[in-house]
Order: structure tokens, then sequence, then C-alpha cells
């Protein structure tokens, strides 16, 4: 091998490793970091809505009454109740989750009796909120 | 003499293209440098101003000011009929200085009512309460929804409070 093929071997060998340095540092610091203190803004965000969501006032009700008679029986889930929470869910001007993936059930021994929203893998969920022992509502974020 | 001029050369061209390809590396590795501290310059920001203002978002919901009680006992919402007059009650009493502090440099706080029958400027039926400064000025907006208390009709309603603020 002449002297000057070695030269230039060695240079591309200097310029792939610099590449690959190059590569490596992009990868490491695009990489997502989702930190705890993001993570307790959503958690606090999630769980107000749910609160705040249980107490709305629909006519002489609050939406917690409406869900407890679902859960009982005494009333169907699919009328005024879906009605309102795809409403205060989705509504294109004041929904809550407007562009926002979120996921929410209310189940009644593990049956789901409404479910809103796609879900997704990656979710805060809000502390359930338990009707009577039987009924569970579930509200989850996609983060 | 000859062959020394030729080898010459060719030691010239080598180093020129080694410190042409170095330059043109230093100058990619500078240009990717300076974008990713540019784009973690402004992560930090927006986190600075996140955990700002949802830590204020924290403090507002549970300020006295605003925050419901019924027979004495607190709950987890906002008086309407506290809020409604709120901004105007700070000016009158000329109180402004001291929620300056509390708020900072907020450009404004204000919460939206989710409400499909609210439409006039009565307290039952206000679309927004303004809390401080001016509603959608300039700056990102971070915000929590929250159950607005009707003391006067024992109703509720869902509110989204906002803030709008900027370094």
């Amino acid at each position: 091998m002449k002297k000057g093929q070695a030269e230039i071997i060695g240079l591309v060998v200097v310029v792939l490793l610099l590449v690959f340095a190059l590569i490596f540092f992009i990868k490491i610091r695009s990489g997502n970091d989702d930190n705890e203190t993001k993570l307790i803004r959503a958690n606090f965000k999630v769980n107000s809505a749910l609160n705040a969501l249980m107490k709305v006032s629909i006519g002489n009700e609050q939406m917690k009454d409406l869900i407890d008679e679902c859960v009982l029986g005494f009333n169907a889930c699919d009328d005024d109740l879906k009605n309102n929470l795809t409403y205060y869910f989705e509504d294109p001007e004041k929904g809550l989750f407007k562009d926002k993936k979120y996921q929410f059930i209310i189940s009644r021994y593990n049956d789901d009796l409404i479910s809103l929203g796609d879900g997704c893998k990656e979710n805060i969920t809000a502390s359930p909120f338990v009707v009577r022992n039987s009924g569970k509502v579930e509200l989850k974020i996609c983060t | 003499m000859f062959t020394k001029t030729k080898k010459g050369q060719l030691e010239i061209g080598i180093t020129t293209m080694v410190l042409a390809v170095f330059v043109v590396l230093l100058l990619i590795s500078m240009v990717v440098y300076f974008r990713f501290t540019y784009l973690e310059f402004e992560d930090t920001k927006e986190e600075i101003l996140d955990q700002k203002y949802s830590g204020l978002l924290n403090v507002i919901s549970g300020m006295p000011e605003f925050r419901c009680s019924k027979n004495g006992a607190e709950d987890e919402c906002l008086d309407a009929s506290k809020l409604y007059n709120f901004k105007q009650k700070i000016l009158k009493d000329e109180i402004e200085d001291y929620y300056d502090n509390i708020f900072g440099n907020a450009n404004g706080i204000w919460i939206d009512v989710i409400d499909p029958f609210s439409g006039n400027n009565h307290y039952l039926n206000s679309e927004f309460f303004g809390i401080y400064g001016e509603k959608e000025t300039k700056g990102l907006i971070y915000s929590v929804p929250v159950s607005i208390y009707y003391p006067d009709y024992k109703k509720y309603k869902i509110g989204i409070l906002k803030i709008q603020g900027e370094l």
C-alpha cells in the first residue's frame, strides 16, 4: 500500500468516527425526557377535571347523581348523561378535551356502561370516583 | 529535484483535503450544537414558565378570595359570586399592589365557563370571569379545569382557569 492510500484510509476512519459521534450526540439530545414534575402537573389537571365534572349541575341534579342512577340502573345511561358528557368533553368550542386524547369510562362490576374517547398506551389516570361500591368512574388523559 | 516537487505537491494536496474535511465537519458540528443549545434553551424557558404558572394555578384555586365553602367547610370549587366582582373590587379598594405581588408578571388570569346556556352579562350566565390583567393578550396559556359554584342558585358549572404569561 502506498503512503497516500494509507493516509486517505486514516482520514476516512477519522471522519467516520466523527460522524458516529455526531449521530450519537443527536440521538441522546433529542430523546424524550418526561420528568416527574410534568407528570405531577398532569395529575393535578386530570383530577381537577374529574372533580369539576362530577359536581356540574344538570337541571336540578348533579352529574354524579346522573351517574349514580345510571350505575344503579334507574336511568338510561345513553340519553341525557351521555349527551352532557360528550358536550363537556368534546364540544368544538368549549370542550375540556377538544384537542386532546382522553378516555372516560363509567363501569359497573368491570362492565363498561359508557366509554368515551379512544384512550392510548401512555396516560395519566385520575383517582377513580367510586359509585355505591359497584360502579367506577375513570378519566385518563394521554401524555 | 523534480521528484521532491511532486512529493511536496502530494503532501500539500493531502493536507488541504484533511483541512477541508475538518472545516466542513466543524461547521456542521457548530450548526448542530447551536441548534440543540437553542432548542434546550427554549425547552428550559417553557419548563420554567410551566412550573411557575402551574404553581400559580394551584395557589389561585386555593385562595380564600375565590374558594367556596358551605356552612364553614371548604369545598373543592370556586365561588362565582366572589369571582364576579373581584377585578372591580381590587381596583375600588386600591389593593392592586397586593395582587401584583401574588400574581407576578402574568399578563392575564381569567376563567372561561363551559356552559351550553351562557351568553349574557348576568353573573349566572357570564361566559368568563376576569381575575387579573387582560384576557388573551400575549404569551403562552396555562390552564386547569375548575368547578364553579353559584351560591344564589345552588348550581355548579365547569370552568377553565387560565393564566397567560411569558418570561
